[in-house]
């Protein structure tokens, strides 16, 4: 047992800083999760908001072209009903995901559809939240055969 | 025995402590923070999963609403909301049929428990078709704690269910004013500042004109000097947007000059050179019931405001001539969509009708005025439509406490705006319902 030696101060230090880097990445995970959840979160209210304008564009099916291109992040000018109905909206949004970023989206896209001789609209909801990170798309067709 | 082992010395043992203390800190803040993340994570999940489940669960009760069983008794009240105004929280009751021998109400609404409030449902058979009494079918049971605010808006193609005014959302029709015995020194904005002198004594015994009994009377008269003018104060039991108004009489008149010469300080209608008659011309016959009259006047909004001189902006004002049978009618045209429950009818120059023969003359010295015959045409809101959209609106706090210092949050759901400032996280959440049964009923 005579050469027997103990762990110098290096060897030590680098070991320290191994583990270091081992719990950044345990941190990193929890910010991570923490922001998946954030996501998932910003889903579940997106659906709900989705089906605010989807049950709200029920009542307005004759017009649902006049609801292509919306951009509903701010409120509108002027007293059509679609207009209001994207004033009602962008209230909405902004209340529960807050005043849009940059990058956010929170967009409406109508396409008329002809099948079997009938008119069909199939509507699209597009939510970018969170600057972006959150991005969810919500889809329904209208007046389906 | 080995004589040459070596201890460690002082020095390596002091760094290998610090060493390890750095490396055992490490990992318990570590641990503390992954554990404080869970915790915030845990609550964040408890607030969306309730939120989801909650909202999920009264939408499709809202959906169903007002479904009947084919043969069944028409459902009288489908989703009932009643409102907390600025407390914690509205309640919703939703009515239909589940099967065609169980018609079932359900009823969501907020229980104080400890601190904070739950979210209740209770589900009622209806023992009665329109649902007033009902028998225990699933007792209240707690389905979501830590409710913040728990909000309902139930729209009619965005008009308001609730009765509040809100134009183009109301039923036209005419109503009968009632007298309303203002009190002039609350109004001084009424009159010109030289009217307030010469008015007479009678100003709040209003009632008097419109019994049909020109016995009794009321209504201010000014005499100004320039003109006669009768002042008289009308009140509606609800606010409405008067578009229209017609006005006749029914009073039994006296002999000439509508004077009964029992009664002749009294007069019983304010009439006018305006319209249709003028010096030389004659009322028609028959003067019956309905008599035909002329009648110049203005119609004035009143609010509470005491600073303005009957400014005209603030009380919105029309005037005109009506002339003809009952019902005629006369368009109000600026006091159109303004919503008001009172108004003052001006009657300028007054005039008499002596209903024999049709002549007329000015009114002197009388201070009275019979209109027994007055209605209001307009917007009246009383009869509020079926609720046919509903939108759900959910505040819920975290169990813990959360933030390291206070932070001050606000939001206005529904009509109620909550504020805090305490450590607890809030989440709202939001959607909206068309009670299917409904709106495809009445399109």
């Amino acid at each position: 047992m005579k050469n027997q030696s103990g762990v110098s101060l290096l060897e030590a230090m680098i070991a320290a800083a191994v583990i270091g880097i081992g719990f950044m990445a345990i941190y990193t995970l929890a910010i991570t999760s923490t922001s998946i959840l954030m996501n998932t979160i910003d889903r579940e209210k997106g659906n709900m908001i989705a089906n605010t304008v989807f049950e709200d564009l029920i009542t307005d099916t004759p017009n649902l072209l006049s609801y292509h291109n919306m951009d509903f992040k701010t409120v509108g000018q002027g007293s059509a009903s679609h207009i209001a109905k994207k004033s009602k909206w962008a209230q909405i949004a902004s209340k529960r995901f807050g005043s849009p970023q940059t990058k956010d989206k929170r967009q409406i896209q109508v396409v008329k559809k002809s099948v079997a001789g009938k008119d069909i609209f199939i509507v699209t909801i597009d939510l970018a939240t969170r600057g972006g990170r959150a991005k969810n798309q919500f889809k329904r067709v209208f007046n389906a055969p | 025995m080995h004589r040459n082992q070596k201890g460690m010395s002082l020095v390596e043992i002091m760094v290998a402590i610090v060493v390890s203390t750095i490396v055992i800190s490490a990992a318990y803040a570590s641990y503390s923070i992954i554990s404080k993340n869970y915790e915030f994570q845990k609550d964040l999940k408890y607030m969306s999963q309730t939120a989801r489940a909650v909202v999920k669960m009264i939408a499709r009760d809202v959906r169903m609403a007002g479904y009947t069983e084919f043969n069944k008794q028409q459902i009288k009240e489908a989703v009932k909301i009643t409102d907390s105004s600025g407390t914690c929280c509205d309640r919703i009751d939703i009515v239909y049929d589940k099967s065609s021998s169980e018609r079932i109400k359900i009823s969501y609404y907020t229980q104080q428990y400890n601190n904070r409030y739950r979210l209740m449902k209770k589900t009622d058979k209806c023992t009665n078709s329109d649902c007033s009494s009902t028998s225990t079918l699933q007792s209240a049971q707690p389905i979501a704690d830590y409710v913040e605010d728990f909000q309902f808006v139930g729209t009619n193609s965005g008009c308001p269910t609730d009765g509040t005014p809100k134009a183009g959302c109301g039923t036209y029709k005419w109503v009968s004013p009632k007298p309303w015995d203002y009190e002039p020194e609350k109004y001084p904005s009424l009159f010109h500042p030289q009217e307030e002198n010469r008015r007479n004594a009678d100003c709040n015994q209003q009632s008097g004109m419109v019994d049909g009994d020109i016995n009794t009377y009321g209504g201010c008269r000014i005499q100004s000097g320039y003109y006669d003018a009768g002042i008289y104060g009308f009140q509606l039991d609800k606010p409405m947007m008067v578009s229209k108004i017609r006005m006749g009489s029914t009073g039994t008149w006296g002999s000439n000059y509508g004077h009964d010469p029992k009664y002749t300080s009294k007069s019983h209608i304010g009439l006018t050179t305006c319209g249709g008659i003028s010096n030389g011309k004659k009322l028609v016959h028959p003067y019956g019931l309905h008599h035909p009259f002329s009648f110049q006047f203005s119609i004035e909004a009143v609010n509470d405001k005491p600073s303005c001189h009957r400014c005209r902006y603030a009380y919105p004002y029309s005037s005109g001539c009506i002339h003809g049978d009952f019902p005629m009618e006369q368009p109000t045209n600026n006091i159109a969509h303004v919503l008001t429950d009172r108004f003052v009818l001006r009657a300028y120059n007054n005039k008499v009708i002596n209903y024999h023969n049709g002549d007329y003359r000015n009114i002197t010295g009388s201070n009275t005025s019979e209109i027994s015959e007055i209605e209001v045409y307009g917007e009246s809101y009383d009869t509020p439509p079926p609720i046919i959209e509903v939108e759900i609106g959910l505040l819920l706090r975290s169990p813990n406490e959360h933030q390291t210092k206070s932070k001050s949050f606000s939001i206005n759901m529904g009509n109620r705006s909550f504020a805090s400032n305490d450590r607890y996280m809030r989440d709202s959440f939001s959607t909206s319902v068309i009670v299917r049964n409904l709106y495809y009923a009445s399109h």
